[in-house]
């Protein structure tokens, strides 16, 4: 039996071979080192690779594809343009990314837009095809401001989302410029085709309502609602001119601001339908952007905060009769 | 919270041998399929590597996933054992030739014992875990691991006597 301790004691011991050893490693390395790769959030995106591939194959004819301003609908470096500008959006991993790139895309399609109608007044050649890309820059500068706001809503910190709007109301007045140069030639080449399409994207400029997300903040749960842009003086003139373009814009339902009050004070009442969205001419005035504390779910302008007096004297102060809303809140 | 997986590598190192030497008693002493097992086992671990306690022992984890990865093997594959590879094993032992003899006869009967006797002493014996280990690997208490080699060595030496 002592020997079966000996042996039990003693049972061989092998070694793993150095080349199994070796390969072992270099799966464990391999994958360690992915590992680290998903963890990098650029090199997540299988679009960085692509992009790379695509500057090797077409090298500096792709940079100059999308740098360029005079690579324009129709031209034969476009679709490289739209696709690294694809990839630009699929690799902008955070919203404040996100929202610049959605910007610059749509400030780009306008002026691309611009461009084209501009040559096209020019030259004079083929203006079906150049209004239909015309009308195509449009609808995709719509899509992506729709984007700008989606993006916006969802970012829960309100400083930097407030930051967000600020930048994203500078811009909306610039593609309003734009899509005011665009109808211009619309008009002038009597394209009610392209007119309808401007329209349609000022109208959307105008109606929308960026909301500050405060779901960081410790007092108020709230969203906060801020209206739509101001359309400046430029516009305001050039309509006054062109009465047939009915443009509906969208009045915050509640406007609140100490700051606003004063303005609002000075300037004509919006006009009053009863509903949230106003259709009224853009010769009118369109109050301040203005930031209210209204909770998205209520329909009247109650507040606890005493927000109903401000409204009251916005009422009397104009001497205009009562919306509907304030007359629900008496 | 992810685990840095370079801090994987040293433990690499040190149980390499142990699983290796684990698997090579359990399937037949076959080299290249006890490498491959290993293998296999050791990137189910890295890729586990975040579900590992660092407050327990490596060595029981790590046995626990040879364990199970070598239950499936066997499930997946439904072959016994073979014990043809035992010589060429042995032959490459430090062992004197009458060592050998007696080494390989052990190892022959162990092998053909119960499963559970044969898994507690092998787990004891080749792989020189503490019974707390083992007990954790095969799910079942301290103290009824404790009795069960101190049985499984008594049919041990039972069957040797007997075979002398």
């Amino acid at each position: 039996m002592e020997k079966l301790d000996r042996i039990l004691a003693a049972l061989p011991k092998h070694k793993l071979s150095r080349q199994a050893d070796f390969k072992i490693k270099i799966q464990l390395y391999r994958l360690i080192f992915l590992g680290k790769l998903e963890k990098t959030p650029v090199f997540a995106h299988k679009g960085l690779a692509f992009a790379m591939l695509l500057i090797m194959m077409f090298g500096t004819t792709a940079i100059y594809a999308y740098a360029s301003g005079n690579v324009l609908p129709g031209t034969q470096l476009y679709p490289i343009k739209l696709a690294i500008e694809t990839i630009e959006q699929k690799i902008s991993v955070n919203l404040p990314t996100k929202i610049s790139t959605y910007e610059k895309f749509s400030a780009r399609r306008l002026q691309e837009a611009v461009t084209l109608s501009q040559k096209n007044l020019a030259t004079s050649t083929d203006q079906t095809a150049i209004n239909q890309n015309i009308q195509k820059n449009i609808n995709s500068e719509i899509s992506n401001h729709q984007a700008v706001v989606n993006s916006i809503n969802n970012i829960n910190d309100s400083a930097k989302a407030t930051e967000a709007i600020s930048q994203a109301k500078k811009n909306d007045q610039a593609e309003l410029n734009s899509l005011n140069k665009i109808a211009d030639y619309a008009k002038t080449t009597n394209n009610q085709e392209v007119l309808r399409t401007v329209n349609e994207a000022k109208n959307r400029i105008s109606r929308q309502e960026y909301k500050i997300n405060q779901g960081t903040s410790e007092n108020n749960q709230n969203p906060v609602t801020v209206s739509p842009v101001k359309i400046n003086q430029e516009n305001k003139n050039r309509d006054n001119n062109n009465n047939d373009h009915q443009i509906p814009v969208t009045v915050s339902p509640v406007k609140i601001n100490q700051e606003n009050n004063n303005n609002t004070r000075d300037q004509k009442p919006a006009p009053d339908s009863g509903t949230n969205l106003i259709n009224h001419q853009l010769n009118q005035e369109i109050p301040q952007p203005v930031i209210t504390n209204s909770n998205p779910d209520r329909t009247t302008n109650s507040d606890s905060s005493g927000n109903n007096k401000v409204n009251s004297e916005n009422s009397n102060k104009s001497g205009e009769h009562k919306s509907d809303t304030n007359k629900q809140s008496d | 919270m992810r685990k840095n997986q370079d801090n994987f590598i040293p433990y690499y190192n040190q149980f390499k041998n142990k699983i290796y030497n684990y698997f090579l008693y359990r399937v037949g002493f076959d080299k290249s399929l006890a490498e491959d097992l290993t293998s296999e086992v050791f990137v189910k671990a890295l890729k586990s590597f975040d579900d590992f306690d660092e407050s327990k022992k490596f060595q029981s984890w790590i046995y626990m996933i040879a364990h199970n990865h070598l239950v499936n093997h066997y499930k997946s594959d439904k072959h016994n054992v073979p014990l043809e590879l035992v010589e060429d094993f042995l032959h490459y032992s430090d062992n004197g030739a009458e060592d050998r003899y007696e080494l390989e006869r052990v190892l022959k009967i162990i092998s053909s014992m119960d499963l559970s006797d044969r898994e507690v002493l092998r787990l004891k014996l080749v792989d020189e875990l503490s019974n707390q280990e083992i007990a954790d690997i095969l799910a079942k208490e301290e103290g009824a691991i404790r009795t069960q080699i101190s049985r499984s060595l008594n049919k041990l030496r039972n069957i040797l006597n007997n075979n002398i």
